[in-house]
Formats: C-alpha cells, structure tokens, sequence
C-alpha cells in the first residue's frame, strides 16, 4: 500500500505510532513508503522536535518531604472531618438545651423585664458569634490547607 | 493484591488497605489533575480531596468494575469543578535536560499545552511525562487503544500546529 493510497492522515497516524514505538511489521512497512513523501519525512522530523522537547521538560512535582506526607495529610483531613462533623453536631445540641435552660430561667426569675432582654439578646449574639468561628474555621481548613507550602 | 481485595478490605474498615491504595495512585492522581489546573498546591489539593470523596463513597462502588477509571472521574469532576471560573493560560514546566532548550521554548511549550482541551493534556501528560504505555493509558481512562490513538494524535498534530516555526 502506498502513502498516495493510504493517504496523509493516515501516514500522519503512522508517523505518531512510530515515535511511540507502537507499529506493528506491517505499519513499519507501510511508513517506509510513507516517508518516501519529502513533506512527511519533514512532518517526522517537527513530531520528533516535539517529542524530544516533552522529553527534556517535566511538569512541576511536589518534593519527596510532600509525598511522603501524603497520607498522613489524608488521614487528618479525614479525622478531622469526621471530628468536626461530630464536634459541630454535639455543640448544636448542646448550645440548644442550654439555651432553652438558660431562657426558662431567666424568665421564671423576679429580675426585671428589660434585665432579662438584654441577657437573652447577650446570649444570642454570643451563641450567633460562636458558629460564626466555627463556620469560619472550616472555610479556613478547606481553602488554605497549604498555606505553608512554597508558591 | 488486586484492587478488588484491596477495596473490600477498606470498606471492611481497614485502615492499611486505604493507605495502600493512596500510595500506589497518588502520583497519577497528582499528574491528572496537574494537567487539568496546572498548579502543584491546587493539583496536591484536589488528588487529596478525590481520594477522601472515594472513601466516603465506597458504598457506592460497583465492585464488579474496574476501580481506577472510577477514581479519575471523580478526581477530574473535582478539578475542572475548580477551574470552571479562570481558564489556564500556562502548565508551568521544569527542564529536566538543558540540551538547547531555552526559556522561550520552553514558555512555547507552557502555553501550547494550556491551549489543549482538557482530554487533549492529559494524553500528552500520560504518554509523554508519566510515560505510560497506550495499553496502560486505555485502562486508566477506561477507553478503547483506538481511542487513546486518535486523541494523542489529535493533540499532537495540535501541538505542532501551535508550535511549528516557534521551536
């Protein structure tokens, strides 16, 4: 089969399959005549340009202290999780019953009207204050994990 | 020890088996999400979340079917999730052999790979910077040779086009 038969595209394909050793007997024959073609012998020769630059350059990886970290970071972030999942879950109860304690109190003492808004509306804006913090931590473990790390 | 055994053995709560599994794709994982973000902390970032996202949802698994393609979408969903807003203008590379290549080159190249779509990178960054085989490329994004084939062709006639006459 000649390259005017098996046509451009086709030599193009045999010409990539080549530089990653990949083509079978039948193909090599098949790119022999190919690159009878002047214009693809010169496509062989920019791919194999190109090839040898991806060759000479690497994408950017982290150190070995990094990966040998890996897991361990996993396995924090993961108990971590779960214990602020758990933490969060227990604190909400636990501020609600507290709450509901606390307002029943007041309200049942003999101090005065205005005393008792302003110790409710107190313990409010801390209880509203206390899941701003959490809420905030949160954010902070998730979107600057690596703070630390060289940019 | 297949990765069959290996997932069972996590979803019957053993710690060791997860680790296993983390270490044996944390260096694909990384490299599959650094061809889609292009930064080292963000790409360090997503290969752990996808890793925990596979953890939790285990459960779900199909165990019949191959676990590694599984993993990579979940971490691709992570990554391109994350890039949806600001598209990458460079993949910041490193020389590794200085034979004649210089920065220019070198930024040519940076800028042609981000001009890929993202199917198109990561063939390139499989084949030609992890060195895997088309056989190995298949299995791992769970598509056919032929397909594995067509797209480095593609993404390498793309390449030449941006940096034919530049290198």
């Amino acid at each position: 089969m000649k390259e005017k038969n098996l046509g451009r595209e086709q030599c193009e394909k045999l010409i990539q399959k080549s530089m990653d050793m990949e083509l079978t007997p039948e193909e090599k024959e098949y790119l022999r005549e190919c690159l009878n073609n002047p214009e693809l012998k010169q496509e062989l020769e920019i791919y194999n340009k190109i090839v040898e630059i991806l060759n000479m350059t690497k994408y950017e990886t982290p150190e070995d202290k990094i990966w040998n970290n890996y897991w361990s970071k996993i396995y924090n972030r993961l108990e971590r999780q779960i214990g602020w999942i758990l933490t969060s879950i227990s604190g909400i109860i636990l501020l609600f019953y507290f709450l509901v304690l606390i307002f029943k109190n007041i309200l049942a003492s003999n101090i005065a009207v205005w005393l008792k808004t302003v110790i409710i509306l107190f313990l409010l804006g801390i209880s509203i204050l206390l899941v701003s913090i959490i809420r905030e931590r949160l954010y902070i473990m998730k979107k600057e994990r690596y703070k630390d790390i060289k940019r | 020890m297949d990765d069959k055994e290996i997932i069972k053995k996590i979803r019957n709560g053993n710690k060791e088996a997860f680790k296993f599994i983390v270490e044996k794709y944390m260096k694909l994982a990384y490299s599959i999400a650094y061809s889609i973000v292009g930064s080292r902390e963000e790409a360090l970032d997503i290969s752990q979340e996808a890793f925990i996202k596979v953890y939790k949802n285990l459960k779900q698994f199909d165990i019949k079917r191959p676990f590694l393609p599984w993993f990579i979408k979940i971490l691709k969903n992570i990554a391109i999730d994350k890039i949806r807003k600001d598209k990458i203008k460079l993949i910041p590379l490193e020389v590794v052999e200085n034979k004649g290549i210089n920065q220019e080159i070198k930024f040519e190249l940076e800028r042609a790979l981000a001009n890929l779509n993202q199917e198109e990178r990561e063939i390139i960054f499989l084949r030609h910077f992890d060195g895997y085989s088309y056989k190995e490329i298949a299995e791992i994004l769970d598509i056919p040779i032929g397909t594995v084939m067509s797209r480095l062709f593609y993404a390498r006639k793309k390449l030449k086009k941006m940096l034919e006459g530049r290198i």
